[in-house]
Order: C-alpha cells, then sequence, then structure tokens
C-alpha cells in the first residue's frame, strides 16, 4: 500500500491531481496542540498523505476529550497515554506511508522555533492565547505560514497567516493577551463537537491547498457558528503598529529561560516545568509518596493522588491538578516532586 | 438611532443573554459607545475580538449610521 493507488479520488480532483499529490507527499507540517481541532487536522492531513507531520502536545487522553477528540479511544484514556503518542499510533494504522513525528512537550520559547522551522506549515491546534502569539512569532521569524484556528461553545474562527508584506498576522487583529481567566472557556461556556470538526476541517482544507499552491487561499478570517447559523469572511487589515509583522518585535521569544507555569484550559490545573529540565527517577519518587497516597506508574507518566494529585512526566514537566493559582502550584512541586 | 446588534457566542452572556436586538442609540455615536448602550464595555470585555458594521471589520471609534447592524464576534481560543 506504498502508492498513489489509496489518493485515487483525490487526484482525480482537479484541484489537485497527481502534481498535487507529489506536493504533498514531499510537504512537512507540525499540528502544535492535538485536541478537538489537532486530531481532526492531523487525521486528515495523514489519509490525504502529507508526507510528514509533526503532532505536539503536552497532555494525556482524559474521559472529557473522548466527546470531540476524534482518533483517541477509551483504552487511551486508561493507559493515561501522552496524546502526541496516542495520535502518532493511531495514524500509523491509518497511513503507514506517512512519517509522524510525536512530541511529547509543552510548546514555548525556549523549544517554538525548533518545531516550526523545519516545515512548510503549521497548524494551530492549540487551547490557549499565549502559545498562539508565540507560534505567531516564530513563524514570522521564520517566514513559515500558519492557520489558526480557535473555538468556544458552538463558534469558532480560522485564518490563513500567510506572511505576506502586505497582510495581517494574527498579531494584528489580536493586539493583546488577555488574562488567563478573563473570558468564556470551553471549560465554563462549554464546546460542541461539530463545530471543532468544521473549523479543523477548515484548516485542513487550508492547508492542502497552501500546500499544492492550489484553489483560493485568502487571508480573511473566517467566523462560524453553528448554534447561530453565522458565517462571516471579514477582511482583517495589516496593523501599522503591529509589533510583530511590521516591527518584528519578538517580545515572547526573547523572554528570557526559566522555570515556567502555565494554567491549562479547561482543568482548573498548572503545569510547571522545572529549569534545567532533567529525568525524573520515577523508581525512588514512587517509592517516597507511595507512603502518603496512590502512585500509579504507567510507561508514559507517573500518577499521584493523595492530599494533592499531579501527574509527572519523565523530563520533570508536572501538570499539579486542583489548584487555583501557580504559586500553590510551584508548593506543591516542591513538597511532593522536589525543586 | 436605531442599531442592530448580534453578539456572537458567549458575548451574549455579557449582555443579559439575548444575542439580537435593537437599541436607540444618540446621533453620531461610535461602535463603542452603542455597544455601551447595550450593555458591553468593549475595551474592558476579555472576550471581546472586534466589531463588524455592515459586513466589515471596524475599530470601536468607528462612527454609525442610522440602521446599521453591529455584529461583535468574541475570541475563539479553545482547541
Amino acid at each position: 500500500m506504498g502508492g498513489f493507488e489509496r489518493y485515487k479520488r483525490q487526484i482525480t480532483f482537479d484541484g489537485i491531481g497527481e502534481a498535487g499529490q507529489a506536493k504533498l507527499s514531499a510537504a512537512r507540517v507540525c499540528v502544535v496542540g492535538v485536541g478537538a481541532l489537532g486530531t481532526v487536522v492531523a487525521n486528515s492531513l495523514c489519509r490525504s498523505g502529507v508526507g510528514f507531520i509533526r503532532v505536539i502536545d503536552r497532555d494525556y487522553v482524559e474521559e472529557t476529550n473522548l466527546q470531540r477528540q476524534v482518533l483517541f479511544t477509551e483504552r487511551d484514556v486508561s493507559e493515561g497515554a501522552p496524546k502526541a503518542i496516542a495520535v502518532a499510533e493511531h495514524l500509523a494504522g491509518i497511513n503507514s506511508t506517512v512519517m509522524v513525528e510525536a512530541v511529547v512537550d509543552d510548546v514555548n520559547a525556549s523549544n517554538v522555533e525548533r518545531f516550526v522551522s523545519d516545515v512548510d506549515l503549521v497548524l494551530d491546534g492549540v487551547d490557549n492565547f499565549e502559545t498562539r502569539f508565540l507560534i505567531n512569532e516564530a513563524c514570522h521569524k521564520h517566514g513559515v505560514k500558519w492557520v489558526y484556528g480557535g473555538v468556544v461553545a458552538s463558534g469558532g474562527a480560522t485564518m490563513n497567516i500567510l506572511q505576506k508584506d502586505d497582510g495581517p498576522c494574527f498579531r494584528c487583529f489580536m493586539p493583546e493577551m488577555p488574562e488567563p481567566g478573563s473570558y468564556p472557556t470551553c471549560n465554563t461556556v462549554g464546546v460542541v463537537n461539530p463545530i471543532t470538526g468544521i473549523i479543523a476541517s477548515y484548516e485542513a482544507a487550508e492547508a492542502l491547498k497552501i500546500l499544492t499552491g492550489s484553489g483560493d487561499v485568502s487571508d480573511q478570517y473566517l467566523a462560524v457558528d453553528v448554534w447561530e447559523n453565522l458565517s462571516s469572511y471579514i477582511k482583517v487589515n495589516k496593523n501599522p503598529d503591529c509589533p510583530v509583522c511590521v516591527g518584528k518585535k519578538y517580545e515572547l521569544l526573547d523572554r528570557p529561560a526559566a522555570s515556567y507555569a502555565v494554567s491549562l484550559c479547561g482543568h482548573d490545573s498548572w503545569q510547571i516545568i522545572p529549569e534545567g529540565r532533567d529525568s525524573a527517577d520515577f523508581g525512588a519518587l514512587a517509592a517516597r509518596l507511595e507512603k502518603i497516597g496512590e502512585v500509579k506508574l504507567t510507561k508514559f507518566l507517573l500518577r499521584f493522588d493523595g492530599d494533592v494529585s499531579f501527574k509527572l512526566f519523565p523530563d520533570g514537566r508536572a501538570i499539579i491538578e486542583n489548584v487555583k493559582d501557580e504559586t500553590g502550584a510551584r508548593e506543591v512541586y516542591a513538597e511532593y516532586i522536589g525543586s | 438611532m436605531e442599531i442592530k446588534f448580534k453578539f456572537i457566542g458567549p458575548l451574549k452572556f455579557e449582555v443579559g443573554g439575548r444575542s439580537i436586538f435593537s437599541r436607540d442609540v444618540p446621533e453620531g455615536s461610535t461602535v463603542e459607545d452603542a455597544l455601551r448602550v447595550a450593555g458591553m464595555d468593549c475595551k474592558n470585555t476579555a472576550s471581546f475580538n472586534f466589531a463588524v458594521v455592515n459586513g466589515e471589520k471596524v475599530e470601536p471609534d468607528h462612527v454609525l449610521s442610522p440602521d446599521d447592524e453591529v455584529k461583535v464576534f468574541p475570541r475563539s481560543f479553545g482547541g
């Protein structure tokens, strides 16, 4: 099953053809975040025969993901599988001719350029503004096109960031990053799965057009709401005061490296990434923690439930659950895992 | 002058739960002024993304005309 036979239907489509299929096979993309949007995007691009797909996610599969995050199964939940690993395993069974690189990591200023600079296109599947601002800066710095996608409740939006001299970037229409907790989230107002599928499918369609150099690729902002029968294309102008695409200032990328904490959307959880990340000694830690709570070790992570709950990954990154602020999360990390 | 509003998605919760309604606003009102009449302080509402008047994205200081339709779009960030 290594030839183009499997792509016969889309090769027959005159927007792709054999030449377009060859371009897809040679293309490299990065899907940042493989939740509700990213799983649909990765699934579509893998089935379409995009040659290399890097999938990145810091999270693991939970039962509440199954309502909208395609590719995942109840088995992934019971194994506590990292999303990137689970996606790669499922995609391998769908199209083994595609090279899928799974990255279980947080995307931040220390690594985002490495993830986006060697691909042709970046697809947005993330769940927070800070990572999008980072992607925007890194992609602009390296001249890599990216496709924004975001959803909440029954609505969503997508837009191509094409790195044109006269075209807008993400920061042009969203100049300031809102404070976490100051806006409605999928946790507070929910989300229905048709909108995640629709927005992600638009992202995938734009990817196919951009990668094949075919079709009408615009940088208009598309807003869709399936509960309000809304579908609007909106022209976004380049902001002459944009610090990124006009000023070429990359304030998030240029932050000094340090221990890093971030609130996770929809979880009441905080992620702690220690400075100078190193391999965690799961065996010694598990022995210590078993005296004060329940420890579950999988091949991917250590889970602890006691007075506090957290998940610890092999590189020292931890997700501290049911804490309200960064200070509380750091206290748990220091007390239970070590500074 | 009468202005028709449409608050997309969760933005309706910022203005009492209704998505579509009209309000009388003073002549010469800007989008920001009119939204305040509708119940939203757009510069201090984190979920406010931008407004579209008669199909075109505008800034909050855009001056409205009678019978304009103002669609208000939220920030879409989940994934």
